[in-house]
């Protein structure tokens, strides 16, 4: 995989993660509420310096799609932190590609990206991860 | 930095009735891919003196972090069983990372606290994902680096969880 396709994977997973958090944020209140606004602005100045990495590549990133599938009763809450969790653990992977094919500041800010996502998955309630740590 | 992309605003309305599997599923795909194009020269076990191979000296962190998590659950009271088990299965998650590294390296065990605690413990995962991350951003091999990344994103993952426990 070249770093503008590892980008171009985050900018996707990016997109998606801000529809769902867009969507999921709002059946949430109370601190779950501006902990997932604050979320929500975290994907998005991510999917934004993604996109400027591919940019800079003279890659073309992805445009998002105007819609995602959803989780039928992502009105509850539980399935709204859920969808958060799932999300955010969905990018580790992709984040860890991109560090993989990038180097010096971009692989430190994709490192640091998984880190992030991973730790915010934990804050939605999922179980801690010991990901897969090569490929198999 | 705001979000550039002109895409429509979402809509509150209920999408298909679809699992987020739909959602997340072309993020999986591009997990399977891996990285060929950079063909940066595979890491080796170093010959020269003194050069230590970054892997080793990360298994070695990963075996003081495994003798941290020992140091606690020995102190832990009997019946704090939930807390022992969410322990238990957060040091097996520092086995495997060690494994991944290769296994070698001995841990610096001057270097545990002097009364291990989960707020100790929360404090060493920090550090070490903080430390993952500038050996993610050395490593020679992509394959490191992206081992190196996923062991940062788990132990960083693991601070909010020993911080419920604490």
């Amino acid at each position: 995989m070249t770093p503008t396709q590892a980008w171009s994977a985050i900018v996707a997973g990016e997109d998606a993660a801000i529809y769902a958090y867009s969507v999921a944020g709002a059946r949430v209140s109370g601190a779950d509420r501006r902990t997932a606004l604050a979320g929500l602005e975290a994907h998005r100045r991510r999917r934004s310096r993604a996109a400027a990495i591919v940019t800079a590549a003279g890659g073309t990133p992805p445009a998002g799609s105007p819609a995602y599938e959803l989780p039928d009763n992502v009105a509850k809450a539980g399935v709204a932190r859920r969808l958060m969790a799932d999300v955010d653990l969905a990018l580790v992977a992709p984040y860890a590609e991109a560090a993989a094919t990038s180097t010096a500041e971009d692989r430190r800010w994709a490192a640091r990206c998984a880190a992030d996502c991973a730790t915010s998955a934990v804050g939605w309630g999922s179980d801690p991860q010991a990901f897969p740590v090569a490929p198999s | 930095m705001s979000a550039t992309s002109p895409r429509p605003a979402p809509r509150l309305t209920r999408r298909q009735g679809l699992a987020a599997v739909g959602l997340i599923g072309p993020m999986a795909l591009l997990v399977a891919c891996s990285s060929d194009e950079e063909s940066a020269p595979a890491a080796t076990l170093s010959t020269e003196p003194e050069a230590v191979s970054p892997d080793v000296t990360v298994a070695a962190e990963e075996a003081l972090l495994i003798a941290h998590y020992d140091a606690v659950l020995e102190g832990l009271p009997e019946a704090e069983s939930s807390t022992r088990e969410a322990l238990v299965a957060l040091r097996e998650q520092h086995v495997a990372h060690r494994e991944a590294l290769g296994g070698g390296g001995e841990p610096l065990l001057d270097d545990l606290p002097e009364n291990p605690s989960i707020a100790s413990l929360a404090s060493a995962e920090k550090a070490a994902s903080k430390a993952r991350i500038a050996s993610c951003v050395d490593a020679a091999d992509p394959e490191l680096a992206r081992t190196l990344a996923f062991i940062a994103a788990s132990e960083a993952s693991h601070v909010p969880a020993l911080k419920e426990l604490a």
